[in-house]
């Protein structure tokens, strides 16, 4: 009976603690491999999630870049800050900060936050807008000149631009200057080649003269009269073809409004203020006061008529029109009898060609994750 | 006593069944915890590769001439970014750039470090290196940031002094980025397995510091078989290892190859793919 009892309890302590050792295998193996599958789950989410997110933070400066507003990066303020809109993306909230560091130079920040999780990455380009180099003068001609004694070559000294002749001539166009004329003629006039060369004057801020006809902002009919002046309605600058912007009054809402105008022949302006480009397929002619930033290029020459003319940035003459026909000029010189300045400046040159400039990326290191 | 060996054999029958399920679910215990370590590994590596050398500039000489081999690479990687407030010619006024959630951290930049200043010239721009000596906290506002939105990408209320060894021109508004010379390596540690390190420059000693483990352990790094990075150009030509021009590399890979397990021979592996985003 005794060995029976033994045998019997024996078997019950293998039986518990063979379902223990089992239980307690059981409850750790499944610990584990759940542990490690959450574990190797939330490390590919991390991954995951954080390459999502640079990728979006990528994905917005990009973006940034690729919708470049030229008129209102053009009109914004050196060291100032913007935010832009970004594109909606699942999951993630995008934002892009454009800093103006420079007046060439600009810094893109994308960043990508996720919705869920509060992680976020942040990356910067910087991107640079083309070069606008130091007009080589007030007055660029391809044609014969001839200055009256009213006449004022000034610099623009706030502009940094380096000190250069006033005029550049090309070699054998004819230069007539009034002898009553307050010019210091040790500096009015240069002689280059380049100056006819056709490339002066047909390819403006980097882009052709076709091209650039094309996106004009304002066009204008052969032999059309026209007196450009900013148009403002409730503080809200209107754009319409008389409104060449502000250049006179930097608060004024037209101030950042510096558009391309086409002139499909003979212009003549009978006075006003504006700013941009202005291309003139014909003779240029400016009768009443002119106040005028940025560039103009005339391809059968210009003569002023009235006194009170002013025009900083640069002027180019050229001498031929793209259609004969259209334009009834006799002769292409250029022909400054009245008060004028002519004032050589690349910041307003610049200014005036801003609207159609686009960035790229700066040279080897442009782009940069921010920590 | 025939009930007892009975008892006994159906005792040792589940018992031997218990036994061999416990001893599977040991080992599948051990296969997944080793996974799971070799996985994280992996991971680690995936994630801290990159952070150094997506921003590399081969074509300025990030990657160093030579030193792009399978199982090293050395480059000129960006630890800071900041925008020049003005200063003197030997000491810049920086604002560092926030980083992710416009969070703000001090700059880690040191001795030896090369602090490159974007030159913003009439017809295109250059990056212009100068030595920094040390940096240091100092008071003070960035005039070249005109506005209050600056600070939503500019530290502008930590603004730090910048000591240079190499005197600069005025350069307010000038873009900085400071490099600091880092080696990745797969090298064989002293317990005999091979890991993923780095090495950091030292500019008092003039040398690489010691070797700091990032992750491991991984196969040998003794060539195609083992870990290993891979260069590549832009149209994807194989840019042979410890080639003398690295300034074509355009893409980096590292092929990661956990050891091989003891039991089945079976391992994890990771290819991490690396463009370049200032090859140009």
């Amino acid at each position: 009976m005794s060995d029976h009892s033994t045998s019997v309890t024996h078997r019950r302590g293998i039986a518990l603690m063979s379902v223990l050792y089992f239980l307690v295998v059981c409850a750790l193996t499944s610990t584990a491999v759940l542990f490690a599958r959450r574990s190797a789950t939330r490390s590919t989410t991390t991954s995951t999630s954080g390459a999502q997110l640079l990728s979006a933070a990528d994905a917005a400066v990009y973006f940034a870049l690729g919708a470049w507003d030229p008129a209102a990066r053009a009109a914004q303020v050196v060291g100032s800050t913007v935010t832009v809109s970004a594109p909606a993306s699942t999951g993630v909230n995008t934002t892009i900060y454009v800093t103006r560091v420079t007046p060439r130079l600009f810094s893109i920040v994308g960043e990508a936050h996720a919705r869920l999780g509060g992680a976020s990455r942040r990356v910067n380009l910087l991107v640079r807008l083309p070069g606008i180099a130091p007009a080589p003068g007030a007055l660029i001609a391809a044609v014969g000149i001839t200055i009256g004694k009213d006449v004022r070559f000034v610099d623009d000294t706030g502009c940094a631009d380096s000190a250069a002749p006033m005029v550049m001539l090309a070699p054998s166009a004819a230069l007539k200057v009034d002898s009553a004329a307050s010019i210091d003629t040790s500096r009015l006039v240069t002689r280059d080649s380049a100056a006819a060369d056709s490339a002066a004057y047909l390819q403006v801020g980097g882009a052709w003269w076709n091209d650039l006809v094309q996106r004009a902002d304002i066009r204008l009919a052969s032999d059309a009269h026209v007196t450009p002046s900013p148009s403002v309605v409730a503080n809200v600058c209107v754009p319409n073809d008389a409104n060449w912007g502000d250049p006179t009054v930097p608060s004024s809402a037209c101030a950042p409004r510096a558009p391309l105008v086409y002139a499909a022949g003979d212009l003549t302006i009978d006075g006003g203020v504006g700013q941009g480009a202005l291309l003139v397929d014909g003779r240029l002619s400016i009768a009443g006061p002119f106040t005028y930033s940025g560039q103009i290029v005339a391809r059968r020459g210009i003569e002023t008529l009235s006194d009170n003319i002013a025009i900083s940035g640069g002027v180019y003459a050229w001498s031929a029109s793209s259609k004969v026909s259209a334009s009834r000029a006799t002769t292409n010189d250029v022909i400054l009898a009245h008060a004028m300045t002519l004032r050589r400046s690349r910041c307003d040159a610049g200014h005036g060609v801003a609207s159609w400039l686009q960035p790229r990326r700066v040279r080897e290191r442009a782009w940069s994750e921010l920590f | 006593m025939a009930e007892v060996v009975l008892a006994m054999l159906l005792g040792a029958l589940v018992l031997g069944l218990v036994s061999s399920v416990g001893g599977r679910l040991q080992r599948q215990l051990t296969r997944d915890a080793n996974r799971l370590a070799d996985d994280q590994q992996l991971a680690t590596a995936a994630e801290v590769l990159p952070i150094d050398l997506r921003g590399l500039s081969p074509s300025s000489g990030d990657i160093a001439a030579g030193e792009a081999r399978d199982s090293s690479l050395q480059v000129r990687a960006t630890i800071a970014n900041a925008l020049a407030c003005g200063g003197a010619p030997s000491t810049l006024l920086i604002a560092p750039y926030l980083g992710s959630s416009g969070s703000s951290s001090a700059l880690s930049v040191q001795d030896g470090d090369t602090a490159w200043l974007l030159t913003d010239g009439d017809t295109s721009e250059s990056w212009h290196p100068v030595r920094v000596r040390a940096v240091r906290r100092t008071s003070g506002s960035c005039a070249v940031l005109g506005d209050a939105d600056a600070a939503k990408v500019f530290d502008i209320s930590h603004l730090w002094a910048m000591d240079l060894r190499d005197s600069v021109i005025a350069a307010a508004g000038a873009v900085v980025r400071v490099t600091r010379p880092t080696r990745s390596s797969f090298y064989r540690a002293g317990d005999g397995r091979w890991y993923l390190g780095l090495r950091s420059w030292n500019s008092a000693a003039v040398l690489f510091n010691t070797i700091q483990p990032v992750s491991g352990p991984y196969a040998a790094a003794t060539g195609a078989g083992g870990a290993r990075f891979q260069y590549y150009d832009s149209v994807g030509n194989r840019v042979p290892s410890g080639a003398a021009d690295t300034r074509s590399i355009a893409r980096v890979e590292a092929v990661l190859l956990s050891e091989r397990s003891s039991r089945d021979s079976s391992r994890d592996s990771l290819l991490v793919v690396i463009a370049l985003r200032n090859r140009r």
